[in-house]
């Protein structure tokens, strides 16, 4: 597979970069939704990332990207006699693509050796594959029903469970969801939409200047790959570099009182239900002040993270004109002047 | 005579028609079609392919071959139909083979066969959004493939080429309304430029920008669009053997990926056409039709609702090296999507369907009752069989015993079956009171379509007034799309009930096509006064919605009259009975109370 375009080449989308990174450095933050219009690089970005990723400590041909120090039960390569030295490997990005049967998804029979040696194999699916990495599902709006209940357990739990066919299987299967879609396609599911940690809307750039950029980086890239990644190494390496950094500072973070009070207010005011809306705050905050390299969350990071964090957790108003992200912002912006304080 | 003819005939002031122009004398947009076969033949994969609108029919046919023809003889090029299945697609284990040779045989999928190629999508407008995923993600995996899509739309909503493969292929060819005698081809002298050559021509930035802004026009929000017209002028430049694009080069290509129908500015078309007469005989000529603005081709369903004369005037600008802005455009870019853009249609199928279309195989039956698939089951227990036998100590299988097969590798079809119900509603929007009453009625659809998860259903919005019934929302579950179409409501002007209630019916017919229920809720005083013929005629305008009413009934189409007169008089009353409708009064229209009354109509079991 030749080199996917460069993250810091993406021509603005600030929000979604943004969200991308703090997904990266948080991995329990709970994923990234992006919705936005065709063609305006939200593949793109998620595919980019992938080159961000710090490196995870793997042993070669693990199917199960057990870790080292604690391998799982069934990974007959782990658990062998003598197992394989570990290496540092890139982070795992698993593409799901739409027309997956819950056998590719979850692990089913090994044909292969069922076939041949008739012998009883659990071949693991893609959740095994995406197991302490990124799992990106294209169109997610368009996704079977009941693949995408599977998705929410498993992503929820953080184990895969496959009782079928003869099989009984538990595995470790923790990833970081990340989806797309067009909400002109059909919209995403309430419950689903609520596992989301951050959710950013996409547009493609609406100044010209910046469009004919996108198309110029674009058909440098596909004139000489390696040469445009090259040239953008430098860049995508101080990326890499911060989110690593951030990675490391994100437990040391201070969260003042003052900045904890704010974030429960601004969910009292918005009426976000349950404390998944508040956790996802300070999290968000938390990594947004990691990869700006402080030690202490502000006000600031709070306010910046709030429509992403917040905007698709808002009960719908269909009667409101304004989008969810400008009602986030608005409240955003009472409670955090004092206008209203206590709603 | 005889001493001057020859020598007029060299001089290309005296000889209008260059030569090149006698072998597409015909039309203008066949050798648009040839065009864009040869810019797809020169860089498939990375053009994206072609969406070619027409139906079945021997110019496809002739236009095919002349498109396979020019690509190279080595190219793999597999056709499918939509009906292929994702395993077929993406391949995997081939589990009669591997039994019968045991040892693994793996079965490829098609699309990695065609890698390199060329897929040809038959009937493209009924694949499903699920499948054109899959294809869209092989598409993009370098390095990919061309795609050309058959597209058999014929103006019917209900089945679109998805977006997904839609926005991926640059070009785009219509090849409806063309005569079988203008549908001649001579790819035999056709010489494609090479990639490098392609790649070494440079775009100017004035031109760069006329693309993006042109395709931002025409093509919606999608970066895919400029990425391809510059491809294409790029080809186009080559193959003449210029080292720059000039705005023909650039007026070709954004009406070939764009559909736009620019002209270029006079000057710099005559100096164009001057350098290329002296070229060989291919690229120029479809640099011709620019000339001609009105070619037949254009369908004013498909061609963009924008001002020719802006965007000529841009791309003149753009030639003289103008700066633009593109918040000019930007309004008219919105619009456009809204427009153009697919309804997509997901998850709408009801669980457990006894009818419909196959939708994958399930371990437990969909429904009581439910009588398993012979072949999907004995798929599944084949594995198993050497397992089992080693179990009960017997020897390895060989044909001709039986096969054992357990409860568990029963495996079932799963149906998907469009249920839902689709609330048409025809909104009276003439008179004084037009403005609230469509706002209240945009409120309740917005409030009928929040609600939709729970019920799945359609909404769709008829308006009537002046003289005529305008569809303002096609039917639709997208509360975005709703949002999105429903900004600016027009309103004011006299009353053609008629044919609104034709336009609703319309709409009725269509939903019940697709397996729906319709429902159609009219909100009207009753009182038409144009008739359908577009004259205010007041006696002419009842005889024609009392002969709508009546048709409506016949239909058996399940309505119901929503009288909004101040103080109800009898006019509607009687168009309700004719109708077999049921009427409600409500002289304060609010969209609460619409929407609870209407959510009762859906949700009543017909």
């Amino acid at each position: 597979m030749s080199a996917p375009f460069p993250f810091a080449a993406i021509v603005g989308q600030e929000e979604m970069k943004q969200a991308l990174l703090m997904a990266a450095v948080d991995p329990l933050l709970g994923g990234v939704l992006v919705f936005g219009d065709r063609g305006t690089g939200k593949s793109t970005a998620v595919r980019a990332l992938a080159a961000l990723l710090p490196k995870i400590e793997l042993r070669e041909g693990c199917r199960y990207n057990c870790e080292p120090g604690k391998p799982v039960d069934i990974c007959p390569l782990c658990t062998g006699g003598k197992p394989p030295r570990t290496r540092m490997q890139p982070a795992p990005v698993i593409d799901l693509p739409l027309g997956a049967t819950e056998d590719r998804v979850c692990g089913a029979l090994d044909l292969e050796r069922a076939l041949v040696s008739g012998e009883k194999a659990f071949e693991p699916g893609l959740l095994a594959r995406a197991n302490r990495g990124f799992l990106y599902i294209d169109e997610v709006n368009l996704l079977e029903d009941h693949l995408v209940d599977l998705l929410l357990d498993v992503a929820a739990s953080g184990v895969n469970l496959v009782e079928r066919e003869g099989l009984s299987v538990r595995h470790p299967a923790r990833f970081v969801l990340i989806g797309s879609g067009n909400p002109e396609e059909g919209e995403l599911r309430p419950q689903l939409l609520d596992r989301f940690g951050l959710s950013v809307d996409v547009a493609s750039p609406d100044t010209l200047k910046e469009r004919v950029e996108v198309v110029r980086r674009r058909e440098a890239y596909e004139r000489d790959r390696d040469g445009f990644v090259r040239a953008w190494s430098r860049k995508d390496g101080a990326i890499r570099r911060k989110v690593a950094k951030a990675r490391t500072t994100l437990d040391q973070i201070e969260t003042p009182d003052a900045v904890l009070e704010l974030a429960s207010n601004i969910c009292l005011r918005l009426g976000v239900d349950g404390l998944r809306g508040e956790l996802t705050l300070m999290r968000a905050a938390r990594a947004r002040a990691a990869l700006a390299g402080r030690n202490e969350v502000t006000k600031a990071d709070l306010v910046a993270i709030a429509p992403m964090a917040l905007r698709h957790r808002l009960r719908r108003d269909p009667l409101d004109e304004a989008g969810s992200a400008v009602r986030v912002e608005r409240a955003v912006g009472e409670v955090a002047n004092g206008v209203a304080g206590h709603a | 005579m005889l001493e001057t003819g020859p020598a007029d005939f060299l001089t290309p002031a005296a000889e209008p028609a260059p030569p090149a122009n006698h072998m597409s004398a015909g039309d203008p947009a066949w050798s648009d079609a040839l065009c864009a076969a040869r810019l797809f033949a020169a860089a498939p994969a990375a053009i994206g392919g072609i969406h070619v609108i027409a139906r079945a029919s021997p110019v496809r046919n002739r236009w095919l071959e002349a498109a396979r023809a020019l690509l190279p003889k080595d190219t793999e090029v597999k056709r499918i139909t939509p009906a292929v299945s994702a395993g077929r697609l993406t391949g995997g284990i081939d589990i009669a083979a591997t039994l019968a040779g045991g040892t693994p045989v793996h079965e490829t999928g098609l699309l990695e066969t065609v890698t390199g190629g060329c897929l040809i999508v038959a009937m493209a407008e009924r694949v499903t959004p699920g499948t054109a995923g899959i294809i869209a993600r092989a598409h993009d995996t370098a390095p990919g493939f061309g795609i050309i899509a058959l597209d058999e739309n014929d103006g019917d909503e209900d089945h679109t080429l998805p977006g997904a493969i839609a926005d991926r292929l640059g070009l785009r060819v219509r090849l409806d309304g063309i005569a079988i005698r203008d549908a001649l081809s001579d790819m035999s002298a056709t010489l494609l430029p090479d990639e490098g050559a392609i790649r070494s021509v440079a775009i100017p930035d004035p031109l760069a920008e006329t693309i993006v802004a042109v395709a931002a026009m025409l093509r919606g929000a999608s970066m895919r669009a400029p990425a391809q017209a510059m491809l294409a002028a790029r080809i186009l430049a080559a193959s003449a053997g210029r080292s720059e694009t000039s705005p023909e080069d650039v007026a070709t290509a954004l009406r070939l990926t764009c559909g736009a129908m620019i002209e270029a500015p006079a000057e710099e078309a005559e100096s164009g056409s001057a350098d290329t007469e002296s070229e060989d005989d291919t690229p120029p000529r479809e640099e011709r039709q620019h000339d001609q603005p009105d070619t037949p081709d254009r369908d004013p369903e498909t061609d963009p609702a924008f001002d020719p004369d802006q965007l000529k005037e841009l791309a003149i600008a753009a030639t003289q090296g103008a700066k633009l802005d593109l918040d000019l455009f930007h309004q008219a870019n919105m619009t456009r999507t809204r427009a153009q853009s697919a309804a997509g249609k997901s998850g709408a199928v009801r669980q457990g369907a006894r009818r419909g279309r196959p939708a994958g195989l399930v371990a437990r039956p969909p429904f009581p009752g439910a009588r398993p698939n012979v072949v999907a089951t004995l798929r599944t227990a084949a594995p198993w069989q050497m397992i089992r036998r080693k179990a009960r100590g017997l020897p390895a299988w060989t044909p001709g015993e039986p096969l054992s097969v357990r409860p568990s590798d029963f495996r079932y079809v799963r149906y998907a079956h469009n249920t839902e119900s689709t609330a048409i509603f025809a909104v009276d929007a003439s008179g004084s009171t037009a403005l609230e009453r469509l706002g209240e009625a945009k409120g309740c659809v917005e409030l009928l379509l929040a609600d939709c998860y729970v019920r799945r259903d359609q909404v769709a919005l008829v308006a009537f007034r002046g003289d005529g019934a305008e569809v303002l929302l096609e039917p639709t579950r997208s509360l975005v799309r709703a949002k999105r179409s429903l900004t600016a409501l027009p309103g004011g002007g006299p009353t053609p009930l008629a044919a609104g209630l034709g336009q609703a019916l319309d709409l009725a017919d269509r939903a019940r096509r697709r397996g729906q229920s319709p429902l159609i809720v009219l909100l009207t005083d009753g009182k038409g006064n144009v008739a359908l013929d577009g004259t205010q005629d007041r006696q002419a305008a009842r005889a024609d919605a009392q002969e709508m009413a009546r048709h409506a009934a016949l239909l058996g189409v399940r309505s119901v009259i929503i009288d909004i007169a101040r103080r109800p008089r009898d006019t509607a009353r009687t168009l309700a009975d004719a109708m077999h409708a049921d009427y409600v009064t409500l002289p304060r229209a609010d969209a609460g109370a619409m929407s609870g009354i209407v959510a009762d109509y859906l949700k009543a079991p017909r």
